[in-house]
């Protein structure tokens, strides 16, 4: 199911060649899935208001303006005010930022630990690989909202502490899928080739193996995105995610969860931006899954 | 052949499946109980209407025992308020008045003699004595949630007449004690049922002289309570209490319109509108003893300059704050407790200076501010305090970092120590209003002043009446106002949600007293 | 196959020792005293050392564990610091109702999601598959809670014709259920079309349509069978990951279940009863991943042929 059949890692000069062309063709099929492209020009916008905010909103997203408390979606406040009077479009501006930092964080952290794992796991076999793979069912056999709750409890609430706590639960997808790649390459004639000419265990891994399981990294990388953003709204509201007053989605749909119908725009545009993100980046992701393995196309 | 092995495994799995979920449909969900269906006809001149024989009681978390010795909080107290009764009771207008007490006469500073009422009998029929009240005593001042309250009682010296008569001395004079007396904790129940049932399944159940019983507790659901045969006063009206948590706010004001509860306890402030507009309900709302304050610790070194403290109080817009915090439903308060505690004084209002404060500061040494952790418990309402308390503090240089943990004044991090707090109180009694600035309750204000404890300790000894209590409870607030170690802010009504057809309730400030004897509701 | 069965088993024994030791650190290193949590503000020193005697909370780290994990292996999961009552009951009295939850949600997923991804998968980029395929992303991106929020605003509020909280009657079963259902849906809908997808193209299936044969029955009968076989997967995965997920629909719809139990827990530090809980819920998802591969095992001939020995030495395992 991988891109690169052994026949391109052999022979180098048509290696080049192969992979570009193989890059290029990647690239358009991804272009003519709509869906796909729809949700790459979302998680851009999305990029950009967080790399951004000022340009998109002029308010103080934690400025309190006791005043204004409660004022609902107008030309002056598009999105209305929270309870603290302060503009919910500019929290939920600057909301992206924090959301897609404690996704990105936690799903590379999660991501270089495991393929790490999965790598020496796959690779060495054995008991090395029994005691990895023990621990990463240990990690899935408790449920994800309890590991993070757990967590968050036994190390306080911050947003680097719920990065660490989301990427913990993300580690055994990835360890998992590079462990699997990694078995089924081990045996092939080109590895063996490679360990026949004397080449150290670590070149092995990153030049011939992992290449192999990138397709599925990448995809697991962009839906892990949203599955993070989506496990840090849940924490949130359950009490143990971002503290005040730092803008986080879940937290905000949380918070104003008991004025859902005095003042509905509170909850409704922060869970809309929670599931704009996630749509964007799943459907980003699954575009990708479909350019990068053709077999599921025509 | 392969074809049907495989279709019959799955449909053998959808069966294995299928059949786990009515087992567990039939063991899962709550039984129904046996509950009267007929309904009374009240010939209190109402010509055909009809009583209904259970009402619905919402509340917002399930107790965790109701075991009277071990009440600690609110959620206990609302349940044991219907099955146990106190030698003192509350009434609505926040009196104290005598519940199985016939009489009791204070003979000295230390010796207090109570004259039980004849014939109380406990809901499984036995009588009460005096004896039941000296081992309830005993096991509160062997319980840790509750020792504290009444470690005054000196039951070595204090004496059993009869079965009816007895004589308690204290260590020393205690003029709370009929208002102690009063709260869930001094519930009298059967000694012979504790030992009987033991310690684990005491607090699952009732047997007390209250109105009622309890006779069914689903977990996680509901507490069903019934009518108590053998209940010494007027029997309640309605024979059955269902009592439901419901944690959602929103949820419970969704029973309300539905129908589905006749009252609710605790409704939000932005729900009282829409309680008021729902066809056939309404909102009781009044005064109560709840109060919020935000705290300093004693013994945190950026706080020993008085000035800062200062400071940090000027900083507060309080009509803001409690506007912003509750949406206007609760009130600001200038003393060191809820208006409605005897003995809480008018203080001088302490103004919204900003200038001011970030002057304070400057001479004290922080011109350019300091970072201190703000814990408060994990409500909504707390919460949103503490950010308007965060914002307005950020103005003079205090990065306060919000930290929600359930015991908002006691950490473990730091040895124990904290730094600020955001409390409430519900004490309907001075004493243990002020309970919180003594040394020995260190989860408050992690207290060391000697002169205040000595002062608390002697305001205890002056009876309601004397005119030492006034002289003593002057000095005291005039010394928290200048330490400045606290900032009481505002008080929060109680507010229920009542349906119009329940007749005979009365409002009352602590939903842990009221009384329920003349609830009825109509179909 | 029964020496399959005993050493999955016999594997599960450190995978719990594993979760055991996680959620006991966890809690221990969790800021504040238990004592502070159950005997509330009004406790002095004194009550918060007896209380820490009573509990071994003195002892060294890992002998309290130690202690934990003997009380354990006997089904003495401890005694709740706040209901004083054994922890297994507690937990055993919510078990039914989360489980009962996440029965009735997969069921719903598994009819609704298989259905929906064979008419997906047959009519490919046909308008319904198109709509299918938002409508699952959209579900899988949206919040749990803000899900269930919006629906008792819909069905509750606005419409008025189902309960928002509690579990007293059948219709009080149909938001929460709906709620939990909606991830495991959109995967399994998924799922089944991506498999369905892979195995029509297969060549036995041109040679059943070659054949003449219905296209309803290749569809069915051929296809799917063997597609079903990730699907059951799926499921099996989904079901694991909803008994922990419950936690978050059983708080919004004051559902009493083993989830909400474990988060209150959590926030009060009621470390027997967290970790209790979780404990019991690795348990539950280890039957239940272990339960999903036999029957995975059970229907894949391929598999199945490592560990069946077939009977009659003239059947033999295949395809078709």
């Amino acid at each position: 199911m991988f891109i690169m059949r052994s026949e391109n890692v052999v022979m180098t000069n048509q290696m080049t060649i192969a992979k570009r062309s193989q890059s290029k063709e990647i690239f358009i099929r991804f272009l003519r899935n709509k869906t796909a492209v729809f949700g790459l020009l979302i998680a851009l916008v999305l990029v950009f208001a967080a790399l951004f905010p000022q340009i998109l909103t002029s308010y103080d997203p934690i400025e309190q303006n006791l005043m204004d408390t409660y004022l609902s979606p107008s030309a002056e406040h598009p999105f209305g005010t929270d309870e603290f009077g302060r503009d919910v479009f500019a929290r939920v501006v600057y909301g992206c930022r924090v959301s897609l930092k404690i996704g990105l964080f936690s799903v590379s952290i999660a991501c270089i630990v495991g393929v790490i794992l999965g790598s020496i796991a796959g690779y060495y076999g054995n008991i090395v690989d029994n005691i990895l793979m023990r621990a990463v069912d240990i990690i899935m056999a408790i449920p994800n909202t309890m590991l993070g709750i757990s967590i968050m409890a036994a190390l306080g609430q911050s947003v680097n502490n719920l990065i660490i706590a989301l990427s913990i639960g993300t580690i055994p997808a990835f360890a998992r899928l590079v462990r699997v790649s990694i078995l089924s390459v081990k045996e092939q004639e080109y590895v063996e080739a490679a360990i026949a000419t004397g080449a150290g265990d670590l070149r092995i891994i990153i030049k011939y193996i992992l290449p192999n399981c990138m397709a599925p990294i990448i995809v697991q990388f962009t839906m892990g995105i949203a599955t993070s953003i989506m496990n840090a709204t849940g924490l949130s509201f359950l009490g143990l995610g971002v503290p005040a007053p730092t803008p986080e989605w879940g937290a905000m749909a949380s918070s104003a969860r008991a004025y859902i119908r005095d003042y509905w725009w509170m909850v409704t545009f922060p869970g809309f931006a929670i599931m704009a993100t996630a749509f964007a980046f799943n459907l980003f992701g699954d575009g990708l899954r479909d350019a990068l393995d053709p077999k599921l196309k025509n | 052949m392969l074809k049907v092995k495989k279709s019959k495994i799955i449909s053998l799995v959808l069966a294995v499946l299928l059949m786990i979920s009515a087992l567990v449909g039939c063991t899962g969900s709550p039984e129904k109980t046996e509950v009267d269906n007929s309904g009374q006809n009240l010939s209190s001149g109402a010509e055909d209407k009809k009583a209904k024989d259970t009402i619905t009681i919402l509340v917002k978390a399930e107790p965790t025992t109701i075991d009277p010795a071990q009440q600690n909080n609110e959620d206990i107290g609302l349940i044991t308020n219907f099955v146990y009764d106190g030698l003192f009771d509350l009434n609505e207008k926040g009196e104290l008045v005598l519940g199985l007490l016939e009489d009791y006469e204070i003979e000295d500073d230390i010796t207090v003699r109570f004259k039980l009422k004849e014939g109380i009998k406990y809901s499984d029929g036995t009588d009460l004595t005096s004896k039941d009240v000296f081992f309830d005593i005993k096991r509160l001042q062997e319980s840790p949630v509750s020792q504290s309250h009444y470690r005054f009682v000196d039951l070595g010296n204090s004496v059993i007449e009869d079965d009816h008569n007895f004589v308690l001395k204290f260590h020393q004079a205690w003029a709370p004690f009929q208002n102690i007396m009063s709260t869930g904790r001094g519930s009298i129940y059967s000694q012979a049922a504790f030992e009987a049932l033991g310690d684990e399944r005491f607090g699952r159940t009732s047997v007390g002289t209250g109105p009622y019983k309890v006779v069914n507790w689903i977990s996680g659901t509901q507490i069903e309570l019934t009518r108590n045969e053998h209940y010494w006063g007027e029997p309640p009206k309605t024979k059955n209490i269902i009592i439901k948590f419901i944690g959602e706010p929103t949820a419970r004001v969704i029973e309300l319109e539905t129908g589905a509860a006749d009252i609710s306890y605790y409704i939000e402030g932005n729900d009282i509108e829409r309680v008021n507009s729902i066809d056939g309900y309404h909102i009781e709302q009044g005064d109560s003893y709840r109060y919020f304050t935000f705290l300093m610790s004693m013994q945190e070194p950026l706080f020993q300059d008085v000035r800062v403290r200062e400071a940090m109080t000027l900083a507060i817009n309080k009509e803001a704050l409690v506007r912003a915090a509750t949406n206007g439903v609760a009130t600001p308060i200038n003393g060191y407790g809820p208006p409605l505690v005897e003995g809480v004084m008018e203080m001088p209002e302490i103004p919204y200076d900003v200038e001011k404060a970030k002057q304070l500061m400057a001479e004290a040494g922080y011109p350019q501010g300091f970072e201190i952790e703000l814990h408060v418990v994990p409500s909504t309402l707390f919460q949103r305090q503490a950010e308007v308390i965060q914002s307005m503090w950020a103005e003079i240089g205090i990065k306060a970092n919000i930290v929600v943990s359930p015991l908002a004044t006691y950490e473990a991090q730091n040895g124990g120590k904290f730094q600020a707090s955001i409390r409430d109180g519900n004490a309907s009694e001075i004493s243990n209003v002020l309970i919180i600035y003594e040394s020995s309750f260190g989860s408050r204000l992690q207290g060391n002043d000697d002169w205040l404890d000595e002062k608390l300790l002697e305001l205890r000894t002056y009876y309601y009446g004397d005119p030492q209590r006034e002289i003593a409870l002057k000095e005291i607030y005039d010394y928290l106002h200048e330490k400045r170690y606290s900032y009481p802010f505002m008080m929060m009504p109680t507010v229920y949600g009542v349906s119009d057809k329940v007749e005979g309730f009365i409002f009352h400030p602590t939903a842990m007293n009221i009384n329920p004897n003349n609830w009825v509701v109509y179909e | 196959m029964k020496r399959y069965i005993l050493g999955r088993i016999l594997m599960m024994i450190p995978v719990l020792l594993g979760v055991i030791l996680i959620t006991f650190t966890m809690m221990y290193l969790s800021p504040g005293e238990p004592a502070r949590f159950v005997l509330g503000d009004m406790a002095t020193e004194e009550d918060i050392a007896i209380f820490n005697e009573e509990n071994n909370l003195n002892d060294p780290f890992f002998i309290q564990f130690v202690k934990y994990v003997g009380k354990a292996i006997t089904g003495d999961l401890g005694i709740s610091y706040t209901t004083k009552q054994p922890v297994l009951d507690e937990v055993l009295a919510r078990f039914p109702t989360t489980f009962k939850l996440t029965v009735l949600s997969i069921i719903f997923s598994v009819i609704i999601g298989v259905t929906v991804g064979i008419i997906s998968a047959v009519k490919q980029y046909g308008f319904i598959d198109n709509i299918m395929r938002v409508i699952a992303m959209l579900g899988v991106s949206m919040p749990t809670f803000w899900e269930g929020l919006m629906l008792i605003i819909l069905f509750s509020v606005v419409l008025g014709i189902l309960p928002s909280s509690g579990i007293t009657s059948w219709k009080h079963w149909i938001l929460p259920a709906i709620t939990l259902s909606t991830q495991p849906l959109a995967a399994c809908m998924r799922m089944t079309r991506s498999s369905m997808l892979e195995e029509i193209r297969q060549d036995y299936v041109r040679t059943a349509r070659s054949k003449g044969q219905k296209e309803f029955l290749v569809v069915m009968i051929h296809a799917f069978r063997n597609a079903i076989l990730p699907i059951i997967t799926v499921v099996g995965v989904n079901f694991a990951r909803m008994m922990g997920g419950a936690a978050v629909v059983e708080i919004v719809f004051s559902v009493p279940g083993l989830g909400k139990l474990i988060v209150d827990a959590i926030s009060v530090k009621n470390a027997p009863v967290v970790q209790g809980g979780i404990l019991f819920v690795a348990f539950a998802m280890s039957f239940i991943n272990l339960f999903t591969d036999i029957i995975y095992a059970l229907v894949d001939p391929r598999v199945r042929s490592q560990y069946i020995r077939p009977r009659n030495k003239k059947t033999v395992a295949k395809e078709v």
